[in-house]
């Protein structure tokens, strides 16, 4: 898992906002704190990190996906999926490769750095 | 407390009882079962029985949700109460406020609850999609069908549309002489272009659409001669399917959710309402920034809502993250279409990630349309078990 990142919470805020918010801090594992260290370096400000909240970007995909991802029906099962695996189809998916499909437009809309929470998520479910 | 089981009230409270088991859970709901909006044009389209789309509270209740067949009939926010129809008062430390629409009896003239005995909405599904059914079933061949779509906002934007695509699948094997009119208060709708090229390739001559700019808006009907008459227009009709114009739910406008404008305001983050501290408001009866009136966006926001409660109680804020909302739309059993909502908060209000390419392609192959399809039944599944399995 060398050169992976993961969040210790389900909500990591780093936006400043006029009343006190809780900040999750989150740990790192190899060459993350090399990348985080470049994010905070100056360019960035602080004030354009939006809260990466991997249960709650979750919670919206299981409407479709079924309770922990685990669906009947056309619709695949991602609960307890291979991490590297659904971060790889979902990056597929926005990159608009293949034939096009609903995933193909939804997933326009997430970050990598909120995909990557939702491979982080759904791998992590095993309870059907 | 949660007042109301549909796909925000039933929702919330699976949501809640799985993060926490021990959360003590009262769910108020009127009814003994919930017939679906979605899926039930298909009723309509004589593609499965209403019994499909009928679900009970059993597994709610043996999930441990403590739930009462009653109808809230007041709040009190300061004393955080709610009054019920039986008698009895129940306290809450929070109250999610999910009832759904109720309709404005009297914005078109001559249509009222009498009227929609002859004249059915079908926009609360149940009796009423049984009745129009029976109708469209009693009609002889080269009847004409109506439908009134009322003025945005309203429930489910595209589901006049697939109503009158599956209304057309019926009718062209079984009346194929019926025409099918939508008199229509609005200009453009949802999926448009996808509609109309299904109708063209599916139904040709069949489904006519006038728009509200060219005399297409409803503003009275006459039960006894079944005529719907627009600005210009008085059209006999065979079937007369009437949408009424909206507002949220009574228990949301008695309790003044709604500020007097029909739909209430509440925070994009944790829906909670503007006007009262304490009490959240899920569903069609919200003003949700871009998110539209949709079962899907209810059982999104439910866990949005969901969760923020729980952070409240755990002396946490809530945190924002994005929502969605798909909106399947069936021409025939295996051709559908679809438009994807991403939303994030933007200027404080709930704004869709991107505008552009959020729907299926026109001219897509069959098999793309047929897996749209089998898409709407998973997901139809795969939500109602999350709701009440």
């Amino acid at each position: 898992m060398g050169g992976e990142f993961r969040w210790t919470g389900a909500d990591v805020s780093l936006r400043p906002t006029a009343q006190a918010r809780r900040v999750v801090v989150p740990t790192f594992i190899g060459s993350a704190l090399l990348a985080m260290s470049l994010c905070w370096s100056g360019s960035v400000s602080a004030a354009k990190f939006e809260p990466l909240n991997a249960a709650g970007l979750a919670d919206a995909c299981t409407s479709c996906h079924g309770v922990n991802g685990h669906s009947t029906g056309r619709i695949p099962s991602i609960g307890g999926l291979e991490r590297t695996r659904l971060i790889r189809e979902l990056k597929a998916f926005r990159a608009g490769e293949g034939e096009p499909t609903v995933m193909s437009r939804i997933a326009r809309g997430y970050s990598d750095a909120e995909i990557e929470a939702l491979g982080d998520y759904f791998s992590s479910v095993t309870t059907p | 407390m949660v007042i109301g089981g549909g796909f925000g009230g039933a929702s919330i409270a699976r949501y809640l009882r799985r993060h926490d088991p021990h959360l003590p859970i009262t769910l108020v709901e009127r009814e003994e079962h919930f017939v679906t909006c979605p899926f039930s044009n298909g009723v309509l389209g004589g593609l499965w029985p209403l019994s499909r789309l009928t679900f009970d509270y059993r597994k709610v209740k043996a999930a441990g949700v403590d739930v009462v067949h009653d109808t809230a009939t007041a709040i009190d926010p300061a004393g955080k109460k709610v009054r019920l129809a039986g008698g009895r008062t129940l306290d809450y430390d929070y109250l999610v406020v999910a009832p759904g629409i109720q309709f404005i009896w009297g914005g078109i003239r001559g249509y009222d609850q009498a009227a929609a005995q002859t004249m059915p909405h079908a926009w609360i599904a149940g009796a009423q999609t049984a009745l129009l059914r029976k109708q469209l079933e009693a009609m002889p061949d080269g009847g004409l069908v109506i439908i009134g779509v009322p003025s945005n906002p309203f429930r489910c934007p595209p589901g006049p549309y697939e109503r009158a695509s599956l209304m057309g699948y019926y009718l062209k094997s079984h009346k194929p002489k019926s025409k099918i009119l939508i008199l229509d208060a609005n200009d453009s709708f949802a999926k448009q272009d996808l509609f109309m090229e299904a109708w063209a390739r599916l139904y040709p001559g069949m489904i006519e659409w006038v728009p509200g700019s060219q005399s297409g808006k409803v503003i009275a009907v006459d039960t006894a001669s079944m005529t719907v008459s627009t600005d210009f227009d008085d059209h006999k009709a065979a079937v007369a399917n009437i949408i009424p114009p909206q507002r949220a739910g009574e228990i949301a406008t008695a309790t003044g959710l709604d500020q007097g404008t029909g739909y209430c305001a509440i925070d994009p983050v944790t829906f909670e309402s503007k006007v009262h501290r304490g009490i959240y408001v899920l569903g069609d009866a919200t003003l949700a920034g871009e998110m539209p009136k949709s079962g899907f966006s209810a059982n999104n926001q439910a866990k949005a809502c969901g969760a923020a409660i729980l952070a409240n109680i755990a002396g946490r804020s809530a945190s924002r993250t994005k929502l969605l909302n798909i909106c399947y739309s069936m021409a025939k059993p295996d051709y559908a279409f679809s438009i994807v909502d991403v939303f994030e908060i933007k200027r404080d209000t709930i704004s869709l990630t991107f505008q552009d390419d959020r729907t299926t392609r026109l001219k897509s192959p069959d098999d793309i349309l047929r897996r749209e399809a089998d898409y709407a039944q998973s997901w139809y599944a795969n939500i109602t078990t999350d709701m009440f399995g």
